[in-house]
């Protein structure tokens, strides 16, 4: 069948990412964000590029008819009228492969080989088609309840088969939890939250409470009940079932579990059936895992905020499991689409994008090397040049805010992404107006007017959208990949803890082993992110590269710390800047040249002469700008440094090196990289750069030393104000 | 070469000068410079520098610090600096601004401690250090050595203004008068020269370039003292005919009254901890902290029950749930041993530097609430619980609710994680039900 197993590297991912973060982008071809510190962390992982859980088990052709394959005969319900019809029945087909003959041997047992073509679709359009053509209940029964969930991630189930999907999803959560925890358990249900809609969701939640175990499941994990929160849907609203008698034994051997289940998953067979899985998940998933598994305690504060971000990255919002969108269209190891993708998001805004991708169908997709030198090898490649016509016919038609409605609609139900995904262009223009009522969107499109010209179409005002599209992407304020990884960079380049010898003969006598921790470091969750990072940094050196000498292990603890701090810091001031913009323009104490500021946060920036993209922790940016003028600008950068005990000339020197670098990477003129500011192409000015530090204990007891400080950095650098707050 | 950080001593008091002249920038450096070395060397006496910090810090020599200037030697500026490896502490840079900024020479000296200048040799010296160098680098604005807590409490250099207003206008008329004062031409002028010369004070003297240096009083230690703050008051007014001697006398006396050294009478359950609170204020602020905890008296713990009504265990391997406590006091230990090293020897003192640790941190208010409650509540309860089974031969009475967590000691059953999630509420609360406290208490119940 797939002539080569799926194998995508990171680069899906980071564009996986910045779908879910708009935060773009990296320039291709440029490793942009530094990545030489800290590669030792779990982020690396994954950017080894391998993925090896979709790696499809062949499937000989020769295997033994056993029974009549089970074709659905074609169900007179159709969805519109103006359904894109998958490939005839005769001969299914997905991403460019025909489906293998015997698919699916359903007593064959083998999930792998059921899962294979819907892998291989190239559209969840695809999917769609290829479900009509099959025995969908049956199908989903007769997988294991895991990989029924990783069915449910790549894309809308026909109506058939989604209740047996919602029993199986139930069933694996309530296992997942009491087999590996529940801070591990977490991240699957995680998963499962991303890649279903709003009304399976709601089924999913009435049907564990109806099992009583909502309270012992979801309601207790943090992240999740978040997600939830985020999508509308309130634990308190499901209530697990009154008491019976026979369940208080059943909490107390949960309370045990759980109690057990802290600990590492240790013994063998619930470990190996634990790695599977976690082989299977994408891979920012596995790198939650694994934060997990190291730092369950750290987790929130000082190294854990990387664990947490971990799960930030995963509760960002995203707009309908991403997964299925990459997973499928991305198969293939092509780099050729992968590349694509990268393009695709690159360009365009990350509901857009979701929209163009479902609504666009297998239009999108041109089969590469279809003509190439006699090879059979197809690979189904994303045409970026027609999925951003069809994002910007569609813009005229649904208004500047269509897009940020258009993903929520789908997103919410299962059946408007059916909708969408067989109606292509119309259906989405009908869905959206129908403000997401299905039976409306078919009502309307079976009057089916060609070229309707919808009533949003007049509506389009180039400022509005940017609030719609902002709140789709920042709404929870995780931590991007991309964003994380420059900011512990940064950190470890700025770390102030010792550090040892730069001479790599001395270090290679020095190298740590996880085995061999030294007292106080052993069993410390971060030891192995330690032993790994040096190593890294020890390959940097000996290769001759312009980095600083490893941080001696208590120096690399304390920096997880500082780390952490910062980030606490840095929340802490975009609530008080949103707050800030929220208040009448006479009265604002930050932002009082604004009329109406957008507050962004890590925003993707660029400077000519500078390598890289660099993320700003405040980027503000005026609403609505006089036509013809840029619109005004202004950067902040948070610090959240010890600098109490700091003498004044290196106060003096910290402060003018901190100014320095908000000037160079977010001052004079910037090119803003996130796509729903619109401002790709131009290079802004900059207003005014801010530094902040946080103040409180953190700042030096000298007021006078601090405000001397203040002046020596001022006349260093006359563009950038430097405040303690 | 380790040096003396003076910001690591809390508590004392020390003379601070903060001195602007200006410097020849078309002249070879070391020799413009060398004047003001000179004098250094002779004047500084007890508290002269012995390391010089450019890139690296050295042993202090003139060819050293002429090296530093070099070697950090920037755009617009460069700056060494100078410190001491044995008290008296010293905090000292050197820093130079060339054009196209107006070029200048700036020092910033803090000695500690302050009784140092008790002496009043020692402190002509100082003086004729000063003068020294504003004969040789005129002063335009305003130079002055005084205790740095009573600058603090004058809110130097913005003296009652808002920043922004200091900034845009400096020192541009008499706000303060301090123990050593350098006054420049404008303010002369301002003032009046033959007013200026004829101020009541312990030194005045006319310089180069139309300067006055004056001193208020022989020494710079005792400040505080009644005759020092009539002498510095009555130079005030006399340079300032607008304001009344006894509101400015009256002023000055306040600045003393609250620098008054206050005898710490803590709560003795939380002393220890309330003195390391103490040293996280600024010297200004120091000793009415000190008078306001001496008032503070924490609430009674009342996170225990007799033995008697203990919870009994309720699970079916306590052993399992003991190992899991204990698993969760190890992530405290995994969260501060970086800070606080003595984490790990889980003894009452690890208790004190945890408190002050969190204290310093702000941490249940700077991280988000429910992580708070999350990770931290359980992990500090965990960890306060294995303290007490070590240190007071307590023993676990394991719960399946973790919250009900016991400990027993003697009589008494403890309830630590009740405890934790109290003292992870604020700031203040850390105190309120600090760790320190209830070891005490639990130390003292435990054999009554």
């Amino acid at each position: 069948m797939c002539a080569e197993a799926p194998r995508w590297g990171w680069a899906a991912w980071v564009c996986a990412l910045l779908l879910a973060t708009g935060c773009t982008t990296l320039a291709p071809g440029v490793a942009a964000t530094p990545r030489h510190a800290l590669r030792a962390h779990a982020l690396e992982r994954m950017a080894g590029g391998e993925y090896p859980g979709e790696a499809l088990p062949p499937v000989a052709s020769s295997e033994p008819d056993e029974e009549p394959r089970v074709h659905r005969r074609r169900s007179g319900r159709e969805l519109g009228s103006a359904v894109a019809r998958g490939g005839p029945a005769e001969s299914p087909s997905c991403g460019g492969l025909a489906v293998p003959p015997g698919w699916p041997g359903f007593s064959s047992g083998d999930a792998g080989q059921l899962l294979a073509p819907f892998l291989a679709c190239a559209s969840p359009a695809e999917r769609v088609a290829l479900q009509r053509q099959v025995d969908m209940p049956r199908l989903v029964e007769s997988l294991d309840d895991w990989s029924a969930v990783r069915l449910g991630a790549l894309g809308p189930l026909r109506t058939e088969a989604a209740a047996v999907l919602t029993r199986k999803r139930a069933a694996f959560l309530l296992d997942a939890t009491e087999k590996y925890g529940i801070a591990r358990a977490e991240v699957f249900a995680l998963f499962i939250l991303h890649s279903a809609f709003d009304d399976e969701l709601r089924e999913l939640l009435r049907r564990i409470s109806r099992d009583k175990q909502l309270g012992e499941t979801l309601g207790k994990m943090g992240a999740v009940r978040e997600e939830l929160g985020r999508r509308g849907l309130k634990l308190p609203d499901f209530p697990d079932r009154a008491e019976q008698p026979g369940d208080s034994l059943r909490g107390l051997g949960r309370a045990a579990r759980d109690a057990l289940a802290s600990s590492p998953v240790s013994d063998g067979a619930r470990y190996v059936d634990f790695s599977a899985r976690r082989e299977q998940l994408p891979p920012p998933y596995q790198h939650a895992l694994d934060e997990v598994e190291r730092a369950q305690m750290e987790a929130a504060f000082s190294p854990g905020s990387v664990a947490l971000s971990g799960f930030d990255q995963l509760t960002f919002g995203v707009p309908l499991g991403f997964y299925h969108l990459v997973a499928g269209t991305g198969h293939g190891a092509s780099s050729l689409a992968q590349g694509r993708y990268e393009q695709a998001t690159r360009e365009l805004a990350p509901a857009a994008l979701l929209v163009g991708l479902y609504a666009g169908g297998k239009g999108l997709h041109t089969l590469s090397n279809a003509t190439g030198a006699g090879r059979r090898l197809q690979v189904p490649a994303l045409d970026v040049a027609a999925l951003k016509g069809l994002v910007e016919r569609l813009g005229e038609r649904l208004g500047a805010d269509g897009f940020g409605q258009l993903a929520r609609y789908i997103q919410s139900s299962r059946e408007a992404a059916l909708l969408v995904c067989e109606g292509g262009e119309a259906a989405a223009v009908a869905l959206h107006e129908a403000r997401g009522d299905v039976a409306r969107a078919q009502a309307w499109l079976s009057e089916a007017k060609p070229q309707r010209a919808g009533p949003s179409a007049t509506r389009a005002g180039a400022g509005k959208g940017l609030g719609a599209l902002a709140s789709l992407v920042d709404e929870a304020q995780g931590l991007p990949r991309e964003v994380l990884e420059s900011r512990l960079a940064v950190a470890e380049l700025e770390a102030t803890g010792p550090r040892l010898s730069g001479n790599v003969a001395v270090l290679e006598k020095q190298r740590p082993s996880v085995d061999a921790a030294p007292p106080g470091a052993q069993g410390h969750p971060h030891w192995e992110a330690y032993v790994a990072y040096f190593e890294n940094r020890l390959v940097e050196l000996r290769e001759g590269k312009a980095v600083k000498p490893p941080l001696a292990w208590e120096g690399y603890g304390r920096m997880w710390g500082q780390f952490a701090r910062g980030l606490a810091f840095e929340r802490a001031m975009v609530a008080l800047l949103r707050a800030d913009a929220a208040l009448p323009q006479a009265r604002r104490r930050w932002l009082g040249d604004f009329d109406e500021p957008l507050v962004e946060t890590h925003v993707g920036v660029t400077k000519p002469g500078e390598a890289g993209i660099r993320f700003a922790d405040v980027l503000v940016i005026e609403r609505q700008p006089p036509a013809g003028q840029p619109p005004r600008v202004e950067t902040f950068s948070f610090k959240s440094r010890n600098l109490s005990l700091l003498d004044e000339d290196a106060l003096t020197a910290q402060m003018v090196a901190d100014a320095r670098e908000a000037l160079r990477y977010y001052g004079e003129r910037l090119n803003i990289r996130r796509p729903a500011l619109h401002l790709r192409d131009s290079q802004v000015p900059v207003h005014r750069v801010r530094l902040v530090y946080e103040g409180g204990a953190l700042k030096p007891k000298r007021h006078e030393m601090l405000e001397d400080a203040l002046l020596n950095a001022k006349d260093e650098f006359r563009g950038v104000e430097v405040l303690v707050e | 070469m380790k040096k003396l950080n003076l910001h690591e001593l809390p508590g004392e008091d020390s003379l601070l000068l903060s001195f602007e002249g200006v410097f020849d920038p078309k002249a070879a450096l070391e020799r413009e410079l060398e004047p003001a070395i000179q004098a250094l060397e002779e004047y500084a006496g007890g508290w002269m520098p012995d390391v010089v910090a450019g890139k690296r810090r050295r042993k202090y020599s003139r060819a050293v610090l002429w090296k530093g200037l070099e070697e950090k030697r920037g755009e617009k500026s460069t700056a060494v600096g100078l410190y001491r490896t044995t008290l008296p502490a010293l905090d000292m840079t050197l820093r130079l601004w060339f054009p196209p900024l107006p070029p200048r020479l700036k020092f910033w000296l803090e000695v500690l401690p302050l009784s140092v200048f008790a002496e009043a040799e020692r402190c002509r010296k100082f003086v004729d250090m000063v003068r020294a160098w504003a004969s040789r680098y005129p002063v335009y604005g305003y130079a002055s050595a005084h205790s740095a807590a009573d600058r603090e409490l004058a809110d130097s250099p913005h003296f009652g203004r808002d920043v922004e207003t200091s900034r845009r206008d400096g020192y541009d008329k008499i706000y303060e008068v301090f123990w050593l004062n350098v006054f420049g031409p404008k303010l002369v002028e301002r003032v009046g020269r033959e007013r200026m010369l004829s101020t009541p004070a312990h030194r005045v003297e006319a310089l180069p370039d139309g300067a006055v240096l004056l001193v208020t009083w022989p020494t710079a230690a005792d400040f505080a003292s009644d005759a020092a703050r009539v002498a510095q008051a009555r130079a005030h007014v006399h340079l300032r005919p607008d304001l009344d001697f006894d509101t400015v006398l009256r002023t000055l006396r306040e600045r003393s009254a609250r620098l008054a050294p206050v005898e710490p009478r803590f709560h003795p359950d939380v002393a220890p901890l309330l003195s390391r609170v103490v040293d996280l204020s600024s010297l200004g602020e120091r000793q009415r902290r000190i008078a306001e905890l001496n008032e503070y008296q924490p609430p009674e713990p009342e996170e225990w029950l007799p033995a008697d009504a203990a919870l009994p265990s309720d699970v079916a391997s306590p052993e399992r749930v003991r190992e899991h406590y204990s698993y969760l006091a190890e992530h405290l230990v995994a969260l501060l041993h970086t800070n606080v090293p003595s984490v790990f020897k889980e003894t009452p003192e690890s208790l004190t530097d945890v408190d002050h640790r969190f204290w310093f941190e702000n941490f249940p208010e700077v991280f988000e609430r429910e992580k708070v409650d999350e990770h931290a509540v359980p992990a500090v309860g965990a960890y306060l619980g294995e303290v007490l089974v070590r240190n007071l031969g307590g023993q676990w009475i394991a719960r399946k609710k973790l919250g009900e967590a016991q400990v027993l000691v003697g009589n008494r059953v403890w309830l630590p994680m009740i405890r934790a999630h109290r003292y992870m509420r604020s700031r203040q609360s850390l105190l309120d039900y600090s760790l320190t406290q209830l070891y005490r208490v639990a130390a003292r119940h435990r054999s009554g």
